[in-house]
């Protein structure tokens, strides 16, 4: 008898030991598909380096920049523009485009979660046709809500302003009605339509060379980053994604539904509009200074489900690394389409979505319900 | 543990759902509440864990107003396990079921709670499935791993909406009877919605029977479930053997006409613009 409680409790524990290891196992697969984006994300950096309109070799790229730290000084024309182009523009555009898709792919993670709808982006509530809005209404009216500034600077605050309305709007309506995720939804369109509504009446009367910065704003760019741009770009978006991480465990809960987070001790409503604002805030910061580049904060957080399941403890950081990999491919691909090569808004949505077709198609594990 | 409800009282703006109820639960047994679809059993046990909150009278659960527990408290204490999953974003099994450690734990699960898991899935005869997404499995394993994420939040008392609808006969028999095993072995008290008038009579320590959003009658089986009771509430005929010292139902196919959903004999053409009348 004592011998068969014995080897039950063995088998027990072999049994648990087996699962313990294989979940152990999922653990890694998860942990090392985000290692590797982020491996890529880094050397995309250095392929983009050398990528361009003007020919700069892959190797000289790396010697310009070593000579810049250095502190030693070009001594030709050729020498001093080069290194302009790789210091003064390649090298913070490469690193604004690792953050900004960073951000918009925490930012999807964190709106398909907290709405339950695969559905949702970082634009979802109308953040990017708000920007938009407060954007134009700079370029084409030259109306700034901090007055003072320089037409390029007004853009971008108005940009930040604007965006943050839809927000506070919805934690505002928070406080009067308990607020659903469809619900939450369905006003961010109605907050989109009116806004995209007023931003076209507005460049009906617009002249065509404002016209074009407005709509070329409308798209998103990474042509305007620059070392003053980045230190705002880069605290902001590690902060707000710190923050986000520590939360995927609400997060998972809370894509349980309303009823099971309240009754696993998760305030559903404040950690939603809690998580929310936190990615408001990021993708505001991210917008006001490239304008809306669509679809990364879409498609990264899909993509990697499609890898590692939807655990948000590992999806928030993995999405973070594949978004900054996908924007950095798709602004090499920017840099050298066209006459003057193409705002990335552009290239994102060209090549990623039929990309991200062929991926649901293919797709055999089953990630949203 | 002691759930005492005075007076309790709930409405969606205007429309009462829940009026006067009055019940004293005691010590760990198993609960059984019956009565017809809309009388407001969801309504109730939902108020007793702070999903909803009561427009009147109070609840109290060892003493203390439900409104006076925090979220994270009453989920230590109040274990539940819904009807459906809103789970829009699936994970394994095991994550699954590793939720219901939340008000546990701190930010890392640790070892300890994946080792309580695999206990919990062990004895739910699920360990096989641990591994696998939760939307690979039918809806009767959803039910479980459901059932299994309740169960790890260790709670003294534990509220299921319907957790047997999705299952064979068999399985209806194997969960409740569980249910009930874990009442009387681990002190839990277990609260459960159900529309198996016989599997509840077979293992349920009490019976909450209600009707028209009050509770018609509470007691042993024995007491609540009687011819009479059954066509007060249901509105159907029965006849209750009793077998193995429980009581058994057996319907009787004389429902009123005039209660029926369809009635044959209706006339179905009494609508002037459809053109049946003239022909």
């Amino acid at each position: 008898m004592a011998d068969r409680v014995k080897d039950r409790s063995d088998m027990r524990l072999v049994e648990y030991s087996e699962i313990r290891f294989k979940y152990g196992l999922q653990v890694h697969k998860k942990v090392l598909f985000t290692v590797l984006c982020l491996a890529l994300a880094v050397v995309g950096v250095g392929v983009t380096l050398s990528v361009g309109k003007f020919d700069i070799g892959f190797l000289e790229s790396y010697i310009i920049i070593w000579n810049h730290l250095m502190g030693v000084e070009p001594t030709t024309l050729m020498g001093e523009t080069k290194d302009f182009i790789v210091w003064d523009l390649r090298l913070p555009r490469a690193i604004m485009a690792l953050f900004v898709g960073a951000a918009l792919a925490v930012g999807g993670v964190v709106m398909q979660g907290v709405m339950r709808n695969p559905l949702a982006d970082p634009y979802t509530l109308g953040v990017s046709s708000a920007a938009s809005l407060g954007a134009t209404l700079c370029i084409v009216l030259g109306f700034s809500l901090v007055p003072g500034l320089t037409k390029s600077a007004g853009t971008m605050v108005n940009a930040f302003i604007f965006s943050m309305i839809p927000i506070v709007a919805i934690t505002l309506i928070t406080r009067f009605k308990k607020t659903t995720p469809t619900m939450m939804i369905l006003s961010g369109i109605a907050i989109m339509y009116v806004f995209s509504a007023t931003t076209q009446l507005i460049m009906l009367y617009a002249d065509p060379d404002n016209l074009a910065d407005a709509y070329s704003w409308s798209v998103g760019t990474l042509g305007k980053s620059s070392w003053e741009n980045l230190p705002v770009v880069i605290a902001v978006t590690v902060v707000g994604m710190a923050l986000v991480s520590m939360m995927g465990k609400q997060l998972n809960i809370l894509s349980a539904g309303d009823k099971i987070s309240t009754t696993l001790g998760v305030d559903t409503g404040r950690c939603r509009v809690l998580l929310m604002l936190l990615v408001s805030i990021t993708t505001a910061t991210v917008v006001s200074f490239t304008g809306t580049i669509g679809f990364v904060g879409l498609v990264a957080p899909h993509v990697v489900r499609f890898f590692i399941g939807s655990d948000n403890r590992y999806v928030i950081p993995a999405s973070a690394c594949l978004g900054a990999l996908l924007l950095v491919l798709a602004d090499c691909v920017a840099k050298e389409a066209g006459a003057t090569g193409l705002p990335v808004g552009v290239i994102t949505a060209l090549i990623g979505g039929p990309l991200f077709i062929a991926l649901l198609i293919r797709q055999r594990r089953k990630v949203w319900n | 543990m002691r759930i005492e409800i005075k007076d309790l009282g709930f409405g969606y703006s205007d429309i009462p759902v829940l009026k006067n109820i009055n019940l004293d639960l005691n010590n760990p047994q198993f609960i059984s509440i019956l009565g017809p679809n809309g009388v407001g059993k969801s309504t109730l046990i939902h108020c007793l864990n702070k999903i909803l909150s009561p427009s009147s009278g109070t609840v109290l659960v060892d003493g203390k107003e439900v409104s006076e527990y925090t979220l994270k408290d009453m989920a230590k204490k109040i274990g539940y396990v819904p009807y459906t999953s809103g789970d829009s974003f699936p994970l394994s099994v095991i994550d699954t079921v590793l939720m219901g450690r939340h008000p546990h734990s701190n930010r890392r699960s640790n070892e300890a709670d994946l080792e309580k898991v695999y206990e919990i899935l062990r004895k739910l005869k699920m360990t096989h499935l641990a591994l696998r997404s939760f939307d690979e499995l039918s809806a009767g394993q959803h039910q479980k791993v459901m059932l299994a994420r309740g169960l790890a939040q260790e709670p003294e008392i534990l509220l299921l909406d319907e957790p047997t609808s999705n299952l064979d006969i068999r399985h209806q028999m194997d969960v409740t009877r569980m249910l009930r095993n874990l009442s009387h072995t681990q002190g839990i008290m277990v609260i459960m919605i159900s529309h198996d008038i016989n599997i509840a009579a077979r293992y349920s320590d009490s019976i909450i029977l209600m009707k028209d959003g009050t509770v018609f009658d509470v007691g042993t089986p024995e007491e609540v479930l009687t011819e009479g009771n059954i066509m007060e509430v249901y509105g159907v005929e029965s006849r209750i053997i009793t077998e193995d010292g429980h009581p058994h139902i057996i319907l009787k196919d004389n429902i009123p006409d005039e209660e029926t959903l369809w009635d044959p004999s209706e006339s179905s053409c009494t609508m002037p613009n459809t053109g049946c009348l003239k022909g």
